[in-house]
């Protein structure tokens, strides 16, 4: 925001309610609540339900987020929605579906003939207005649950996010952090580079200028990276403990057999010619034995957390409105299809379902339940909570 | 019907000059007008049995045999495709959320059980693309061909012909159409238009209408020499696929034509309850036992519903809209 550089501790009422402690909302709990509407809205292509989805993503959103980089890349994300909305139009009108009797037409693209055994794709042709509807409330959907993840995106804070991976992905997760933290190094970087350019009255530009950027912000990067990883090294990351190598064995196998397991019940269970009694015992099966490996593997990292992020009542709270939205449009669905899924051809209004209505108005609670933000006094962009990027350490006298 | 847009400008054409700058909000206020507008139109009316003859219109019928229903029959008139063809005979017909109204999942009549769409929604939900164990597979038997072939193509993508017959039935089939409890066993000849004898295999209806199988939008764009054009195409296509459908057809054709002429003597008519399914009678043949009844129109009139829930839906997403503008407005100003 531009006038970041310029504030003092400034205090919104209303955001900044003076009773509450601003904090962060565990990121789990964000993440529990958008995947619960990212859920409630695959259920259904009810436009009215989608708006009011998009409605209560941006009223979260606008309330409680932070200042970092990452939580302003809401609209971006909607933008993406728009994006996809206007590509399902017009690949609609492009590859029509053919007229029916009734459709209202709204023009018409020239015609392209294809050959009898190409049948089943038309090129151009008449555009109604049933097919354009039924395309953006398609698109519309897609857009929506992008949102909810975009929203999660903004809300919590993903470095954070990643302490919950289990012990044995640590290594996994902090070259993720690491790799996360690198561009917000890079955009600053960049800009210093620049900086010292036009203070040196540096005229170049073009491929010229593009070179005197790049190999300094190259050199800063690698600076940088020497500089992490002795620190890194000199606080004992790295380090392989007390394993053996039949543990490692034991540990790589139960994880390989779990991971072919799940893969065979998703086929099982998405295929549905398939032998029905197979996926869900695959599926369970498999999540045991990775869960065995995961443990085993975790067994050999010992963690000590800085800072934990507390569950509270809170956390609960934003976590229940997600999943209540969830469970509400997963059920309802089943005497309620019509609704959810109302059909433009014949055109007709859609149908505003009350208690899916409901259950997705319960989901902007969280706007409310969820503590303040912490909010950034001043300086630059940066990289403003980097200490909690730090997900796991070994324990040093292990 | 003229474009929406050229229609709201010329409605909504601001009459000053200086009103120029709303514009952009007229012509926006006439699409949406527009769309409105068009919610109050209805359907089409039904084309009678007796409109078609071997040489004129297409038969469609639909089997609904694994409910212990009829055989309903309908017909339509120069429909542009098969899924026109079932609602222009008064079929009503759903499809599945997944992939739209042309993928049919439920189809009904009013002269069975009142119109209820089969499979209801306790058989099949009609979220997903139905499994090929349970659904609603096309068949096609063109004039002079009394055997039935698999549709290669969806209902919106074949053009009805005429003297065609069209058949929906109901249950499974293999990825070829060749097996399955879905494959009809009686041959299409019972269906035909009744009112000649069937048609011998040089169909003249063909070569008048040549451009029927290319596009559906023949009439609203009439293109000089199409007859010709289409013609080749026509022949061409016709000779790469009448070995395929021979390839296809020629197993079953003579047996089924002996096992239908047993199947039509006289069966006691075991009437089951109207609502319990009966899947195994579809072993024992459907024009046998079944009857072919007409198909009839819709009895009312499918309503646009009211605007209501749209109004009031799109209130409360306003309303949450302006609260998260607001406080982005406001932290905006405290900073």
């Amino acid at each position: 925001m531009r006038h970041a550089t310029l504030s003092v501790r400034g205090r919104v009422p209303g955001i900044h309610d003076s009773r509450r402690v601003p904090r962060a909302l565990h990121p789990v709990a964000w993440w529990i609540w958008a995947l619960g509407l990212v859920i409630a809205v695959n259920r259904t292509t009810n436009p009215l339900l989608l708006i009011l989805a998009l409605s209560v993503l941006g009223f979260v959103v606008a309330n409680r987020r932070t200042d970092a980089p990452w939580a302003r890349a809401f609209k971006y994300y909607l933008m993406v929605a728009l994006f996809i909305i206007a590509a399902r139009i017009v690949f609609q009108s492009v590859f029509t579906a053919g007229l029916e009797s009734g459709d209202h037409v709204l023009f018409e693209l020239p015609h392209i003939r294809t050959p009898r055994w190409y049948a089943g794709v038309q090129i151009g042709g008449p555009v109604s207005l049933e097919a354009t509807l039924s395309a953006t409330v398609d698109g519309l959907r897609l857009g929506t649950m992008i949102c909810c993840i975009g929203a999660a995106n903004a809300l919590a804070n993903p470095k954070r996010a990643l302490r919950v991976l289990p012990g044995a992905l640590y290594e996994l997760g902090m070259a993720v952090v690491v790799s996360i933290s690198l561009a917000p190094q890079l955009i600053e970087s960049v800009q210093r580079v620049a900086r010292a350019r036009r203070l040196r009255a540096g005229q170049r530009r073009g491929f010229r200028a593009l070179r005197s950027i790049a190999i300094p912000v190259l050199a800063d990067a690698l600076e940088r990276s020497v500089l992490l990883a002795a620190a890194m090294d000199s606080r004992g990351y790295g380090r392989t403990g007390p394993a053996t190598r039949a543990t490692r064995r034991l540990t790589a196998t139960l994880l390989l057999a779990g991971m072919v397991g799940v893969c065979a019940g998703c086929y099982g269970l998405l295929n549905g010619s398939g032998p029905r009694l197979l996926a869900t015992p695959a599926i369970l099966a498999g999540a045991v034995l990775c869960s065995a490996g995961l443990a085993l593997g975790g067994r050999r990292v010992r963690r000590t957390h800085y800072r934990p992020d507390p569950w509270r009542a809170p956390e609960w709270i934003v976590a229940g409105c997600g999943l209540i939205s969830a469970v509400t449009l997963y059920f309802t669905s089943g005497y309620n299809a019509a609704d959810l899924n109302p059909s433009f051809s014949p055109l007709r209004f859609p149908a505003l379902p009350a208690l899916p209505a409901v259950a997705i108005l319960i989901a902007a609670a969280a706007a409310f339940a969820a503590p303040p933000p912490r909010r950034r006094v001043s300086g630059s962009v940066g990289v403003p909570d980097a200490a909690g990027g730090r997900i796991a350490r070994p324990e040093v006298s292990a | 019907m003229s474009t929406p847009t050229e229609l709201g400008l010329s409605v909504f054409e601001p009459p000053c000059h200086g009103c120029r700058k709303w514009r952009p909000t007229f012509a926006a206020l006439s699409v949406v007008l527009c769309v409105l507008a068009a919610f109050a139109a209805g359907p089409a009316g039904a084309a009678p049995l007796s409109d078609c003859t071997p040489h004129r219109g297409t038969v469609v019928a639909v089997d609904f045999a694994h409910w212990g229903g009829p055989i309903v029959r309908g017909c339509g008139i120069d429909q542009p495709s098969g899924y026109a063809l079932l609602h222009a005979a008064g079929f009503t017909t759903a499809g599945d959320a997944h992939d739209g109204a042309a993928f049919i999942c439920r189809v009904g009549n009013q002269a069975f059980h009142d119109g209820i769409v089969y499979p209801t929604s306790s058989e099949d939900p009609c979220t997903v693309t139905p499994s090929t164990s349970a659904y609603w597979s096309y068949w096609l038997a063109p004039a002079g061909q009394n055997s039935w072939t698999y549709s290669p193509v969806g209902p919106m993508g074949d053009v009805p012909k005429p003297g065609e017959v069209e058949l929906w039935t109901f249950g499974a089939t293999d990825i070829g159409g060749t097996g399955g409890s879905g494959v009809p066993r009686f041959p299409p000849s019972t269906l035909r238009a009744a009112n000649a004898a069937p048609p011998t295999h040089t169909t003249p209806t063909r070569s008048t209408t040549p451009t029927r199988s290319t596009t559906p939008t023949r009439s609203t764009n009439p293109i000089p020499s199409a007859t010709t054009r289409a013609t080749t195409t026509t022949t061409a296509t016709r000779a790469v696929s009448a070995p395929v459908r021979r390839m296809r057809t020629a197993h079953r054709s003579a047996a089924e034509r002996r096992v239908a002429s047993e199947r039509r003597q006289p069966r006691r008519p075991a009437r089951k309850r109207p609502a319990a399914p009966a899947p195994d009678r579809r072993r024992h043949g459907a024009a046998g036992s079944a009857p072919v009844v007409a198909a009839q129109p819709t009895s009312e009139r499918t309503s646009s519903g009211s605007a209501g829930p749209l109004v009031i839906g799109l209130c409360l997403a306003l309303a949450l809209a302006a609260g998260a503008v607001w406080t982005m407005w406001r932290r905006r100003r405290y900073e």
